[in-house]
This record gives C-alpha cells, sequence and structure tokens, in this order.
C-alpha cells in the first residue's frame, strides 16, 4: 500500500485527531467488506496525517463518503429519535443496540454508556442541547450537506473552514437556525463581545464540512466506559472539567492497534516513545453558562 | 526474591547483554518466526493436521500475562543475538534455534501482535481465548514444577 499524506489533517488539535480517526475507522470498514488488507496510519512531526489505505488518493473521497452514507442512514433509522446521547433511556438504548448491525455497535458505544437507569453521555459530547445544538442531530446534519468534494478537500488542502450553509440547503433541509458543527473546534465557541458582527442578526457561521463529517465515526474507537464516573476512553474527569487525552505516533497502526493504544493513556511517556508514540495531547471541555459546553484550545502534555 | 538473588540476576542479565524488561516469552515468538519453516517442517511429520498459527504465536507470547495486546517496551541499545541449540522436545524431538536478534521490536506499534490478539478474539471470543491461554500457562507451571522436583527432589 503507498502512503496518502492527508495535509489538511493536523492531528494535534482534537478535531484534527479524530478526523483522522474517522478516517481510519472507515477505512478500515471498507477493507474488511472489501476483503482488502487493513489500512494503516501515522502521523510525522508536524501533526500531518499519513494513511496507508487499500485504494488510492483519487478513490479516497468517493470510498470515504460511501461508507459515511452508511453511517447516515444508521443515524436516520436506528437512531431517529434520538437528538443528543442523554436523550438515550436503558430502553432506548438496549433496544437501538438489539436492532443495530454489529459494526455500528461501536458507534452507539461511543456515544453513551446507560448503567441502571442513568446514561452518561460521551466526554466528546460538546453539543448537549444549550444553543439548540443537539451532538446526533447535528451528526445527521452534517452528513445530509456533505459532498464528495467537501471530503477532498478536508483531507488534502489546508482547511480554510470556508463553508457556509446555502440558504436553500438551509430551509430544504429545515435546519432552522442549527449550525453543522460537532462542537470540537474551539472558534465554534467565540464570545458574542469577542465577535465582529453580531450572531443574532447574522449566519456568519463558516466551518470544514468535510471534516466535520470525517470527525463523527471516531465515536467507534472511543466508546464510554461504565465506571463510577463514567468517561470516554482516554478522558480524565475533575469536577466539572473533562479532558480527553491522546498521542501521536510515527509507525504505521492498524485500527486494532490504534484502539488498544487509545486505551492505554498517554502517562508511560518512556514507554509510548519506544512504542513509536512522539507527542501526546489535550483538550479540555469546559462549562459555561447555562450547561454550555465547549473545547479549549488543545495542548502538548509532552 | 531474597536480595542476594535479585542482586545476581541483575548482574547475570548485565553479563549476557540480555537487555533490561526484555521477555524470554518474546524473545521465543522472534526464534519461533526466525526458524518457521523448519518448525511447519518437523509439524509436519507429526501428523497432527491443523495448526492455528497465529494462535500459537500468541500463546507463545502471552503465557506469562504480556502481550494482551501490545509486547512490553524494551529500550534495547545494544541487540543481540540469540541461539537456542539441542532443545528438545517429546513432539519435536531435537530442533535447533538459529541465532535471533533481540532487537525483533515487537513492542512497536507497526507489529503485528496487536492485530493477531484482536483477531484471536474475534475468532475464538473473549472467554476461550482466556481459556486457551490457561491452558498453556498451568502446563508451563507444570512442567517448570516437574523441573524443579527432578532438580531439588523433597
Amino acid at each position: 500500500m503507498q502512503p496518502i499524506l492527508l495535509k489538511g489533517i493536523n492531528g494535534q488539535h482534537l478535531w484534527g485527531f479524530l478526523t483522522s480517526l474517522g478516517v481510519l475507522t472507515l477505512l478500515a470498514e471498507h477493507a474488511h467488506e472489501q476483503s482488502l488488507a487493513a489500512p494503516s496510519m501515522m502521523f510525522h512531526d508536524d501533526g500531518s496525517t499519513v494513511v496507508y489505505p487499500p485504494v488510492t488518493a483519487d478513490q479516497l473521497p468517493a470510498v470515504l463518503l460511501n461508507r459515511l452514507r452508511k453511517l447516515q442512514a444508521y443515524l436516520e433509522r436506528e437512531l431517529s429519535t434520538v437528538k443528543k446521547p442523554s436523550d438515550f433511556t436503558t430502553a432506548t438504548f438496549d433496544r437501538a443496540a438489539l436492532e443495530s448491525e454489529p459494526d455500528k455497535l461501536n458507534f452507539l458505544a461511543g456515544l453513551a454508556c446507560v448503567i441502571d437507569d442513568e446514561t452518561s453521555e460521551a466526554t466528546l459530547c460538546a453539543a448537549n442541547g444549550a444553543s439548540h445544538q443537539n451532538l446526533v442531530q447535528a451528526m445527521r446534519d452534517v452528513l445530509q450537506l456533505v459532498e464528495e468534494q467537501h471530503i477532498r478537500t478536508a483531507l488534502f488542502e489546508f482547511w480554510q473552514k470556508s463553508y457556509r450553509v446555502p440558504d436553500d440547503k438551509r430551509k430544504q433541509l429545515q435546519l432552522g437556525t442549527r449550525k453543522p458543527t460537532l462542537r470540537f473546534d474551539p472558534s465554534d465557541e467565540r464570545l458574542y463581545a469577542l465577535r465582529f458582527s453580531n450572531p443574532t442578526m447574522t449566519d456568519d457561521f463558516k466551518t470544514e464540512l468535510g471534516a466535520q463529517a470525517l470527525a463523527i465515526p471516531a465515536f467507534s474507537l472511543l466508546p464510554v466506559l461504565p465506571c463510577r464516573q463514567p468517561v470516554t476512553v482516554g478522558s480524565i474527569r475533575h469536577q466539572q472539567r473533562a479532558t480527553f487525552n491522546w498521542p501521536l505516533w510515527n509507525v504505521p497502526a492498524t485500527i486494532f492497534t490504534v484502539r488498544s493504544l487509545l486505551w492505554n493513556g498517554i502517562a508511560h511517556s518512556r514507554e509510548l516513545r519506544a512504542r513509536g508514540v512522539f507527542a501526546a495531547f489535550r483538550a479540555d471541555r469546559v462549562s459555561g453558562a447555562k450547561g454550555k459546553l465547549s473545547f479549549a484550545p488543545s495542548e502538548g502534555v509532552w | 526474591m531474597p536480595a542476594s538473588a535479585r542482586e545476581a540476576h541483575r548482574l547475570a542479565q548485565q553479563r549476557s547483554g540480555y537487555p533490561r524488561g526484555a521477555r524470554h516469552e518474546v524473545q521465543s515468538l522472534a526464534m519461533i518466526l526466525e526458524n518457521l519453516e523448519a518448525l511447519k517442517h518437523l509439524w509436519n511429520r507429526t501428523g497432527v493436521a491443523e495448526l492455528d498459527l497465529d494462535l500459537m504465536f500468541h500463546l507463545v507470547a502471552s503465557h506469562h500475562g504480556h502481550c494482551r495486546p501490545f509486547a512490553p517496551a524494551v529500550i534495547d541499545d545494544n541487540p543481540t543475538e540469540v541461539t537456542l541449540a539441542g532443545h528438545t522436545s517429546i513432539t519435536f524431538d531435537k530442533v535447533d534455534f538459529s541465532a535471533t536478534t533481540s532487537g525483533h521490536g515487537f513492542y512497536r506499534l507497526d507489529a503485528p501482535l496487536a492485530d493477531r490478539f484482536w483477531k484471536l478474539i474475534a475468532k475464538y471470543g473473549w472467554q476461550e481465548l482466556c481459556w486457551l491461554e490457561s491452558i498453556l500457562r498451568l502446563a508451563d507451571h507444570r512442567a517448570s514444577e516437574e523441573e524443579e522436583n527432578a532438580t531439588y527432589p523433597s
């Protein structure tokens, strides 16, 4: 397999890292379904992503979009009544699990875990209903809007975040004031006072739509752990603050290896460096007014 | 382990050039892979038809509880060659394992151990793989026990 540089996807920030995980997840699903060699992935020192996929660079955007369409169908069918992970009850979560194809169970486990009657949403959920932004609904919105060109741009070009929902699309899909974002980008949470325009009067939201879409399948690799204070794999919680940590590595690793690596955490830097991990990062999920959640800019840990 | 034995162990390791933290079972896996064709030939002579190579590799590497899925990381600045000549077993009779480097890198993320582990989980399931690992671990305990009893009869 020939390596392909995805210069648009930078693993040094949370959104970029989740986008790279999403790409690997989709490629692994494609390879499994088509009985092709398993893809692998690594990062350059500058954080850019390199994949070893069983397809060519030209084919890559179409292959990824095809897999995203399957995820979209799942979100619109089995999870049609769910707007955000905390909407799950024991009954609806169990039913969704029973009705899901086996390959979608990991995704479900990445959204929430339900113990007894208590639902714990993913640490990576920053769209929990505040400001009318709901994670699962936002996933559906993003996947309805995304097209092959958006994927191509997100993979191979530096992110310009220039996509704005066209008025006709907004009307056609009945998006109202909803924004097509999973809220992994810290700039999603710009305080009103720091903006040039009045957000209540103007629709100036722009994003990298392809990257929003590609980050969605990353949830398959990051289950919410059923423990006393459930958190997403790779995360820690301290009072109101939750922190997600992740490593970057410079040797090709398959999805199985990456899954195990994420479970191991970033605490043992000497051991991880021997394995091929060269850096570790973290992003805090912080709580604002009226229960609004957002991610702070990512920071290097080591 | 008494302090004097620990010190003796440390000195022996230092003098042999065997890297600190290295696991003999991971080295065994490296040696099996290095000598795989010869071992396959010996296996065919036993007349037992089917051999799950992935399972065998995993069981060898995991029989002290490591390699589920990662092998312990080893900083090995001076890799050394490990040889085992004239090894005898009931199944294979006499086997020679040719020189194999200790710098096999099986603890790295691009090593096949994690893939193999998850492949076996998918094939055998969580519990059955544990069960198979347990059989080999207990067999290893009994074999060690027999060796010790033969060396130091009560």
